[in-house]
C-alpha cells in the first residue's frame, strides 16, 4: 500500500435505485410529488456498504462481474449519483473517464475534439496547447488535423481520446473500461502509461474485466459482487479469491 | 460539488464555440440564415399590419426588426438551454463538471446571433432614416439583460424538462402565446388601459423590447432607476433558478 496522502475514503456507502422510470409527464409528477408517491416500486440498492480508502500514487481495480455496481460506485464517486447513505470524502480533484471520448463530436475537426474533450476532462487551456502534437502523435493523427471524427475509425477514436485523457492532472481519477478497445500496439502504449502514473502523485480508480491488467498495475483490488463488498486489498490476495469465485 | 476555476472557464468557452459551430453558423451564410428567418418573419408582419396597426409608429419595418429579433434570440436559446441536459444526454450522466455549463453554454451561442443580428438592427435603422445617436451604445445594455433573462429561464427549464417531459410541448405553447401577448408587431398603446396593458408591463421580454426601441428608434437614454430594478430582477432570478439548478443537479444523471 502506498504511503501517499489520502485522496479518497469512503464509509458505509449504499446507492439505491428506484426500479421506474423518471420520464414523467407534468401531471404524473405533481401527482407524485403533491398527492401520493411515485408507484415505481421500492427503491432496490445498487451498492450496499462500501468502504474503501485510496492514497496518493495507488492504482486500485475495481472488479466483479456486470452488475455488480463498479460503474455506480465510479459515478457515485464522481459526484454524478446522490449517495443514498454514507460518507464520501474525498481531498482533490476528481476526474471520471466513463466511457473514452463521451463528449467528442462527429462533426468536428480532430482539432476541434481535442480541445474539447480536453476542456471535459478538466485540462488547463495551456495544457491542451502545450500537448497538442504530443496527442496527435501518440494517437498518430497527425495526418487527420481537419478531418472530422466521423471519418476515423473506432481505433483511431479511442487512441485520440485515451491521448487526450492521458493528460488529466486530477488528484483522483476514475475509468470505467478505458482501455479496453483497442489493438495490441495500443495496449501497449496504454500500459507504459499506467507504468508510468505510478510514479506520479494521484489515485486511479479502473473499473475493469481485464484481470491481466488488475494483476499487472493494480495495488489493491475491490471486488463488487451485485452491489456488496466482497473484499477489497492487496490485489495478491483479493484476485485469487475472485478467480476461484468467478474462474 | 466541482469548484469554478479557469478549468471551468475553458470548458464553457469550448462547449460555446462547439455548439455554435454545430449550428452551422461558423460560416457566412450559416449566420445568413439565422437572419433571414426573422427577416422573413418581418416582412410578413409588415405586410399584414403596416397599413393599420403599423400606421401609428414611426419607423414601423425597424420596430418589427427589434422586436422579432429578440424575440427569436429568447425562444431559440430558451428551447436549446431547456434541451441542452437531453441532447447532450452523455454529458450530463458521464462528464464531471457545473451543469449549469451546459446551459450557460448554450445560451453564449444564441447570444452570438443575438449580437449579430441586433447590429444589423442598427445598420438596418440608420439606412432607413433613423436619426444616429449615441444613445445606440445602451442596447449594450439590452444585450446583457437579455443574456440575464434568457439565462434564468433557461436554467428553470432545464430542470423542470427532466423532471416532467412534455413541458417541451407545453413551453411551445407558451413560446406561440408569448408572441402575441409582447408588444412585437403593435404598440402597447394599441392594447388600451385594460388588464392586458398591465400583463404587459410584468412581461420581462415585452421591457426589453420596449427599451431597445426607445434607445435606437427614440434616441433615449434609459432611466439609471428602471435600468437598476431590471438588473436587480433579473440578477435576483439568476440566483434563485440556480439554487434550484444546484438542487436538482445531483439527480440529472439518473434522470437524463
Amino acid at each position: 500500500m502506498s504511503d501517499g496522502a489520502v485522496t479518497l475514503r469512503t464509509g458505509g456507502l449504499v446507492k439505491a435505485f428506484t426500479a421506474g422510470t423518471h420520464r414523467r409527464t407534468l401531471f404524473q409528477f405533481l401527482r407524485d410529488r403533491f398527492v401520493r408517491r411515485s408507484t415505481n416500486g421500492r427503491p432496490r440498492a445498487s451498492l450496499d456498504g462500501i468502504d474503501i480508502e485510496a492514497r496518493a500514487g495507488e492504482i486500485i481495480g475495481i472488479i466483479g462481474e456486470n452488475g455488480a455496481g463498479k460503474t455506480t460506485l465510479l459515478k457515485t464517486i464522481a459526484g454524478l449519483y446522490a449517495p443514498t447513505a454514507g460518507r464520501i470524502e474525498i481531498n482533490g480533484e476528481v476526474a471520471l473517464l466513463a466511457g473514452l471520448g463521451a463528449g467528442m463530436v462527429e462533426e468536428l475537426s480532430v482539432a476541434d475534439n481535442i480541445r474539447l474533450y480536453g476542456a471535459i476532462c478538466r485540462l488547463h487551456r495551456r495544457t491542451i496547447r502545450d500537448h497538442f502534437a504530443h496527442i496527435l502523435a501518440w494517437s498518430e493523427l497527425e495526418g487527420f488535423v481537419d478531418a472530422e471524427l466521423r471519418t476515423l475509425s473506432t481505433g483511431m477514436r479511442t487512441r485520440l481520446a485515451f491521448a487526450i485523457a492521458m493528460h488529466v492532472d486530477s488528484e483522483l481519477v476514475l475509468m470505467d473500461e478505458a482501455f479496453s478497445a483497442g489493438d495490441k500496439r495500443f495496449q501497449e502504449k496504454c500500459d507504459r502509461f499506467f507504468d508510468d502514473t505510478k510514479r506520479l502523485p494521484r489515485t486511479l480508480l479502473v473499473a475493469t474485466h481485464n484481470l491481466e491488467f488488475v494483476r499487472n498495475f493494480c495495488d489493491r483490488t475491490l471486488w463488487l459482487h451485485k452491489g456488496r463488498q466482497m473484499a477489497f486489498g492487496p490485489t495478491t490476495e483479493v484476485l485469487p479469491r475472485y478467480e476461484t469465485f468467478a474462474p | 460539488m466541482t469548484p469554478y476555476n479557469s478549468k471551468s472557464l475553458n470548458l464553457l468557452w469550448e462547449l460555446t464555440i462547439s455548439q455554435y459551430k454545430l449550428k452551422d453558423q461558423s460560416t457566412f451564410f450559416g449566420v445568413l440564415w439565422s437572419f433571414l428567418n426573422p427577416l422573413f418573419m418581418v416582412a410578413v408582419l409588415f405586410v399584414f399590419f403596416h397599413a393599420q396597426v403599423g400606421s401609428t409608429v414611426e419607423h414601423y419595418g425597424v420596430y418589427l426588426l427589434l422586436g422579432i429579433v429578440q424575440y427569436t434570440y429568447f425562444s431559440n436559446a430558451t428551447n436549446t438551454s431547456m434541451r441542452v441536459l437531453l441532447v447532450m444526454r452523455q454529458l450530463t450522466k458521464d462528464a464531471v463538471f457545473p451543469k449549469e455549463l451546459l446551459v450557460f453554454s448554450s445560451t453564449l451561442s444564441n447570444t452570438i446571433d443575438l449580437v449579430i443580428s441586433m447590429l444589423v438592427c442598427v445598420a438596418v435603422a440608420y439606412v432607413s432614416g433613423v436619426t444616429p445617436s449615441w444613445s445606440a451604445l445602451f442596447l449594450l445594455l439590452v444585450l446583457i439583460l437579455q443574456l440575464m433573462l434568457v439565462s434564468w429561464v433557461g436554467l428553470l427549464l432545464a430542470c423542470v424538462l427532466l423532471l416532467a417531459r412534455d413541458i417541451d410541448h407545453i413551453y411551445q405553447v407558451f413560446l406561440r402565446a408569448l408572441l402575441f401577448v409582447t408588444p412585437i408587431f403593435y404598440p402597447r398603446s394599441f392594447l388600451g388601459e385594460g388588464l392586458a396593458h398591465y400583463l404587459v408591463l410584468l412581461n420581462p421580454l415585452a421591457q426589453l423590447i420596449e427599451l431597445s426601441r426607445s434607445i435606437l428608434l427614440d434616441g433615449e437614454v434609459p432611466s439609471p432607476a428602471h435600468v437598476a430594478a431590471l438588473l436587480a430582477v433579473n440578477g435576483l432570478l439568476i440566483l434563485l433558478t440556480f439554487r434550484v439548478f444546484k438542487a436538482v443537479e445531483p439527480r440529472m444523471a439518473e434522470y437524463v
